[in-house]
């Protein structure tokens, strides 16, 4: 009788914890998303931009312009012919943008590494982009002075609501304190009319050893910027060297510290500067260390995925995740990792028109992915 | 005259004190133009973070840079000890030698470090001319004083074997 009582009370409690882990299961959260492989064979892709019959088109950093259709099939890949493009190392062709007419006019903004192995800078270029061609192709901007290694060359695009632009610029590593130097445009980033044009608010212009078109100084690579339209604020990352990749607010005018206030060290471990924050020099929002190797950047206001709308996306290199930033105000007050199962280098994310993220791999056989909320399966 | 032989042990000894000094010079260059270039940007840098920054730097940095300097001060001193240059013979010109030498394969090292390096350059102070030549001195004064320390073992044990001897300025 004992034993039939306590035969009858394992059962009950196997039957118990069965079902407990059922439910567990049946209750554990569902990730929100679903990865969608598009694309692959892209050569290291830099950047993406969403066309208007649905199709992509991905700039290549070995200097091709490469067109998907709605389904990521290749439609076209062109050799970019911009002037003095130069495709070594951290060079090559890098960000695209279209403009907002680039429906009816084909217009589109290309920034690229320029000159040679020994002389190279960030060049921006403005052209048409028609039945598969680049045509009118323009220079409407080289950052002076060359750099003498192909390193740093920033090169993202912003395109801000005034008809004006910001394009980012590196230190070209090896001359990092001309990050300081406000004559220059290493390590600044450069406000510009869409044709070239400097605009006459710029905040140094007409100051006596400024360039006229620094928006902001004292960066040191800096592969990502989004205007926050709601907010009416740019927003900025960039590569610190052995730790201290920063998020920034840019506020125009406003000196980023590099490399005088930095919360990383060398490659080699060396200290660069004593000081981490420093008076007059702008502290980031938020700072990464180890590094994490941000490359490119959306703010999500996309309808996909209510719960992440008003995050910020950044694609990460050297990390191989996505990172989600939730902000309040001014801080970063969570930070959540996505993608980290699939271990490849993220060079760039976006928001695409139908409120999914696309995510482009950084490596010879590039990938473009697609995130979609996993309600849908 | 009777060669005096030193212990593999005491020249083990003799190459890591090497080492060390050349690592904590070279650390101690780095540290210095680095907060000279500071300095030109903000005006001027505290004596306390001086110093912070030399620690830092001698903790964190000069283990790299001996890391670096090993296989060269190594890869020299063999080539000085097989070389048959009959001018080391001579005092004077041995220590020019034990000095060019670690000086030279560095800066051989650091250009191939540098090539196969992702970036640029990959010690800062290596960026320009000066920073490169105190660099090179740096290890060729471990070299020198790795030279010196021999020197003196070996005089040392030809004294005590053989008695004082008038080498005309040449090495025993």
């Amino acid at each position: 009788m004992k034993k039939l009582v306590s035969n009858g009370v394992l059962l009950v409690l196997a039957i118990a914890a069965a079902a407990s882990f059922a439910v567990a299961a049946l209750a554990a959260p569902k990730p929100a998303y679903t990865v969608e492989p598009l694309a692959a064979g892209l050569e290291y892709p830099w950047a993406l931009a969403f066309m208007p019959d649905g199709g992509f088109l991905i700039s290549e950093k070995t200097g091709y312009l490469h067109r998907l259709d709605a389904k990521g099939a290749t439609v076209a890949r062109i050799a970019a012919p911009l002037p003095g493009l130069l495709t070594a190392a951290q060079g090559g062709l890098l960000d695209l943008v279209l403009l907002p007419d680039f429906a009816e006019s084909g217009q589109l903004l290309l920034s690229y590494a320029c000159g040679e192995i020994k002389a190279s800078s960030t060049c921006l270029a403005r052209a048409v982009y028609k039945n598969d061609r680049l045509e009118q192709v323009e220079q409407i901007f080289r950052a002076q002075p060359d750099r003498p290694a192909p390193a740093h060359f920033g090169g993202r695009i912003a395109l801000l609501p005034d008809q004006t632009l910001v394009l980012t610029l590196g230190d070209g590593f090896d001359l990092r304190e001309q990050a300081q130097n406000p004559a220059n445009h290493l390590g600044k980033l450069v406000r510009l009319h869409w044709d070239g044009t400097i605009p006459q608010d710029n905040p140094f212009l007409g100051r006596a050893g400024y360039a006229p078109e620094t928006y902001s100084l004292g960066h040191r690579n800096v592969q990502g910027i989004v205007w926050d339209a709601q907010q009416q604020r740019l927003l900025s990352h960039e590569h610190g060297p052995r730790g201290g990749d920063e998020l920034n607010v840019i506020i125009p005018g406003a000196n980023y510290g590099w490399p005088v206030a930095t919360h990383g060290t060398d490659y080699t471990f060396a200290r660069i500067s004593p000081y981490t924050e420093f008076a007059g020099m702008q502290a980031p929002l938020h700072y990464w260390t180890p590094s994490i190797a941000p490359a490119g950047m959306t703010l999500y206001r996309g309808d996909e995925f209510p719960d992440w709308r008003g995050s910020i996306f950044i694609a990460a290199l050297a990390a191989k995740r996505l990172h989600r930033l939730v902000l309040k105000g001014e801080k970063v007050i969570e930070e959540e990792l996505l993608l980290a199962e699939r271990n490849q280098r993220l060079r760039d994310v976006r928001t695409g028109p139908d409120g999914r993220l696309y995510v482009l791999t950084d490596s010879a056989n590039g990938e473009l992915l697609r995130l979609r909320n996993s309600r849908d399966d | 005259m009777k060669t005096a032989q030193i212990s593999y042990a005491r020249l083990g000894a003799h190459f890591t004190l090497a080492l060390l000094l050349a690592s904590v010079l070279g650390s101690l260059v780095q540290t210095h133009l680095n907060l000279l270039a500071i300095t030109q940007l903000i005006g001027a840098v505290s004596v306390a973070d001086w110093l912070a920054t030399c620690g830092f730097d001698l903790i964190h940095f000069a283990p790299m840079l001996a890391l670096i300097y090993l296989p060269v001060l190594l890869v020299a001193l063999v080539l000085l000890r097989f070389l048959p240059l009959p001018f080391l013979r001579n005092q004077h010109y041995r220590a020019f030698a034990f000095f060019l030498v670690p000086a030279l394969l560095l800066y051989v090292a650091l250009s191939a470090i540098n090539w196969l390096a992702p970036m640029p350059t990959l010690i800062a102070a290596n960026r320009d001319l000066l920073g490169t030549l105190l660099l090179m001195a740096s290890l060729g004064l471990g070299g020198l004083w790795f030279s010196h320390l021999n020197q003196r073992i070996k005089l040392n044990a030809a004294l005590g074997e053989g008695g004082r001897q008038d080498n005309n300025g040449e090495a025993p």
